[in-house]
């Protein structure tokens, strides 16, 4: 099992890169005590809790809408997305904003943000026909290091 | 590419596509005057000619080899027409059209590779044989200068032997000049010539009295008789005489006599600009609606700013961000009454209200830069007739009213599509040919009335045909192989109900793909697009007699005045374009009629939707006194029963996400004031909702067919 436990700190100071090996900096975050990532450069912000508009009639999976400086953002609720069968999340945690290949403003609600982990391509394996079911489709690929291991989202699949 | 590049890319799109509508609107003006059998106004060729020219340096500049190829050609063909080496006939107009089609072609295909069609039209302009001139205007009949001959231009020597053809005297009018004035007074005298005839040049003429003065010659060909045109244009400072004709005509010639003669007194330019201040030909011509001349032309580019509708948008956002503060404002002026800050409280109300005002004032000026005439998407409907009816054999012509009406730039953009395909349907499935409209008694030459037209807040647009109709036993028909009735329910539906059918997911979707209506796109996808844009459409048809398509749009949909309202925790905007009227709900006056709740007013009745039930809002709390909000789409009413109403306010409407475009009954979000956010309702979405609803309480059961 993916494990949670609080990594780097997002401000910590990027580390000069030793080798000259590509290096993917991934913002890690918790849901349901398994660690997940996406790329840290698609993500442009992240919100506290903030009063969430629902929107009746609306798909189990969208938590409602909210506005970030006058922008209309429709947040999603992440775990439900990626595990149809989960509970309805909480309004609580963070919202990680990003922007979909329209532009479209799409917020991720977590349960907590852990931090920035930079992972060689060596550490990085794809999860083709590793899992089944709906999960798979949005998930891109597996970050290990040591024993904790992070599952990288597919933002492009998980907001569209 | 840069963000440079494709800026200056973008630029050089949006210039290029007025230039390539401003060509269409000089070619279908020259077709009709051609249709009418009139004279045809050399400034339409004009016209054209410049804007290919135009787009051959601009395409030339920015690298687009296929559109500089295409007006290059178009140019030189454009040119032998103006200079009469080339005959106006059917097939070059039909060339010229399809060269308009290949323009937009390219202006709208994102991969130059794309495009396909440039290399067979510029072979076919290659091909094209010039025909010789026909015009062999005899002018030797004239008692005319050979020396003044001698130094006309090529497009004015044309221009004269296409006026002798006609008929047409010569007149030499001598006018004497201010040179300081010289160009004004030049234009003016032209336009002044104009409604009779035509300026075809003008030479410095004799000595003038005195160094501030010069005297020209205009050569005028004209209808008008010598006293008319001295009536007119005569005065202390002119003379006007008539090239007499000569008693007999010596011998008839078809080329100009052309002595060898010396330099010529003024420039001949290739670029038709001296010409375009020469005047336009004869009365009954006026029908070109933006026949502007090359000098107003000019002087109006130069003050235009193009501007991207997204940054119109970001300032819309502004303003928004300012009600913000505006509201926090007026909360500032309520706490400091309420602390008896009374001087304090009246100074912030003053200033709160000058705000407001400059804030109105921002938002309408930003609105009203938005909006543009819906003769920009008529224009390119005209073209489609055109194609649409030569392709199908049918002749069709488009009576268009109202094209100056004017509807935010993101609506007409959107428009497009829409209108296209309805005028689309209605000559392919409307007009019937001319052998069976002439059966049945009608003119052979089908109409399409568009008729445009702002009613309030809306601009309502006709699409009329007097084709046969629809037939709604087909309808039907269609709808029960589709299993979206059941046979029994087709019997009880009213005939408006069944017409209403074709607006069922694919229904009107042909089995066959027809190469001009197409298979796909069917007139369930052009309602729904219409109510993306808060609009609403509705079908009247008779047999026989035509069908008549409306669409009622908002002006805009930048901002819109709404009406809000609580259901439950919840507040929701109602834009006051749709709402008819506002009632406390009185519970005694409500029936229910097949499951439905009516209210019975005034000897009508209106359907009621409590919001609270159709939202699935919990029921503990609803208030014992609520409300009825009436609002319209159309011709169809609904009442909107809602727990209490919160005033009213500007609000920018903005689209739901992606993952919301399944949910029905909302055509966005909005930020209030007071930073709350209020879902806008879909007044026409719920009408919908509601009709199919009662008509499945009804038993005539309406399923949705995808």
């Amino acid at each position: 099992m993916p494990s949670a436990e609080p990594q780097e700190h997002l401000t910590a100071a990027p580390r000069p890169s030793v080798s000259d090996e590509p290096v993917r900096e991934i913002l890690t975050f918790a849901l349901n005590g398994e660690a997940y990532g996406v790329p840290l450069t698609q993500v442009l912000e992240i919100l506290g809790v903030r009063s969430i508009t629902r929107v009746p009639r609306s798909p189990e999976d969208v938590v409602g809408v909210c506005t970030v400086r006058g922008e209309l953002v429709t947040v999603i609720d992440t775990r439900r997305r990626l595990e149809p069968r989960a509970p309805r999340a909480q309004n609580r945690g963070r919202i990680l904003v990003t922007s979909t290949v329209d532009g479209e403003k799409v917020g991720l609600l977590v349960d907590e943000v852990l931090g920035v982990q930079r992972f060689s391509q060596a550490q990085i394996e794809p999860t083709a026909g590793v899992l089944v079911g709906d999960v798979s489709s949005h998930i891109e690929s597996i970050a290990r290091k040591g024993t904790a291991v992070t599952v990288l989202v597919n933002l492009a699949s998980l907001t569209s | 590419m840069t963000e440079g590049g494709d800026k200056a890319r973008a630029e050089f799109l949006s210039e290029a596509q007025e230039l390539v509508e401003n060509l269409s609107r000089n070619l279908l003006s020259l077709e009709q005057g051609r249709a009418g059998g009139g004279r045809i106004d050399p400034e339409y060729l004009n016209e054209a000619f410049r804007s290919v020219h135009t787009l051959k340096s601009l395409s030339g500049l920015f690298g687009d080899k296929h559109m500089s190829q295409l007006s290059h050609r178009l140019e030189d063909l454009l040119d032998d027409l103006r200079l009469g080496r080339q005959q106006l006939s059917d097939a070059v107009l039909d060339l010229l059209f399809t060269s308009v089609d290949v323009y937009w072609q390219i202006l709208t295909s994102s991969d130059a590779q794309e495009v396909r069609g440039v290399q067979e039209i510029l072979d076919r302009l290659e091909k094209l044989a010039p025909t010789a001139a026909t015009e062999s205007g005899d002018l030797e009949s004239f008692e005319i200068d050979t020396g003044l001959l001698a130094v006309l231009t090529e497009y004015e020597e044309h221009r004269l032997l296409v006026s002798v053809k006609q008929g047409l005297e010569l007149f030499l009018v001598r006018v004497q000049f201010e040179l300081v004035t010289l160009d004004k007074a030049l234009t003016e005298i032209k336009d002044r010539a104009k409604p009779f005839g035509e300026v075809i040049t003008y030479l410095p003429a004799g000595e003038a009295a005195s160094p501030e003065l010069i005297e020209l010659d205009l050569l005028l060909a004209s209808s008008a008789s010598l006293s008319e045109i001295e009536s007119s244009l005569g005065g202390p400072r002119s003379t006007v005489r008539q090239i007499q004709r000569k008693k007999r005509p010596t011998r008839s010639s078809k080329a100009l006599p052309r002595p060898p003669l010396p330099v010529r007194t003024r420039a001949a330019t290739a670029m038709p600009q001296d010409q375009a201040v020469g005047g336009t030909e004869g009365a009954g011509e006026t029908t070109a609606p933006e026949a502007v001349p090359g000098a107003g032309l000019l002087r109006s580019v130069s003050q235009t700013v193009r501007v991207d509708i997204h940054k119109l948008d970001e300032l819309m956002n502004v303003v928004g961000k300012l009600a913000v503060l505006r509201g926090g404002l007026m909360e500032l002026t309520d706490h400091a009454r309420s602390e008896g800050q009374r001087r304090l409280a009246s100074q912030l109300w003053q200033l709160s209200h000058k705000f407001e005002r400059s804030l109105r004032e921002l938002q309408s000026g930003i609105l009203e830069v938005r909006m543009v005439p819906l003769a920009q998407v008529f224009e390119r409907l005209t073209r489609i007739v055109r194609k649409t009816g030569k392709d199908l054999n049918k002749d069709v012509r488009l009576v268009v009213t109202g094209a100056e009406t004017e509807i935010d730039k993101l609506i007409v953009e959107e428009l497009s599509d829409p209108l296209m395909h309805i005028i689309r349907n209605a000559i392919d499935h409307g007009i019937e040919d001319a052998e069976e409209r002439q059966r049945i008694g009608k003119p052979a030459v089908g109409t399409i009335a568009l008729n445009a037209f702002q009613k309030g807040n809306h601009v309502v647009i006709e699409a009329e045909d007097d084709g046969r109709g629809l037939n709604s036993d087909s309808l039907l028909d269609r709808a029960i192989q589709l299993g979206a009735i059941a046979e029994h329910e087709a019997k009880e539906l009213s005939r408006a109900d069944a017409l209403n059918l074709v607006f069922l997911p694919g229904l009107s979707t042909r089995e066959k793909a027809s190469a001009v209506s197409g298979r796909g796109v069917g007139m369930d996808v052009v309602k729904t697009n219409i109510a993306k844009l808060g609009g609403s459409i509705e079908l009247e048809s008779e047999p026989v007699i035509g069908t008549k398509i409306t669409l009622t749009l908002p002006l805009t949909r930048a901002i819109v005045t709404a009406l809000l309202v609580q259901v439950g925790d919840g507040m929701f905007a109602i834009p006051l374009t749709s709402i008819s009227e506002v009632n406390a709900l009185e519970e005694s006056m409500i029936r229910v009629l097949d499951n439905t709740e009516v209210l019975s007013r005034r000897g009508s009745s209106l359907e009621l939707c409590r919001l609270r039930h159709l939202f699935q809002l919990p029921t503990e709390g609803e208030p014992a006194r609520q409300y009825v909000v009436e609002v319209i789409a159309g011709t169809r009413h609904l009442g909107l029963v809602v727990d209490s109403l919160s005033g009213q306010q500007d609000i920018i409407i903005r689209p739901l996400g992606r993952s919301l475009h399944s949910v029905r009954g909302f055509s966005g979000a909005s930020e209030l004031a007071d930073e709350r956010i209020a879902l806008v309702l879909d007044p026409g979405a719920l009408i919908e909702e509601a009709s199919a609803g009662s008509t499945r309480e009804r038993g005539g059961r309406i399923r949705a067919v995808s």
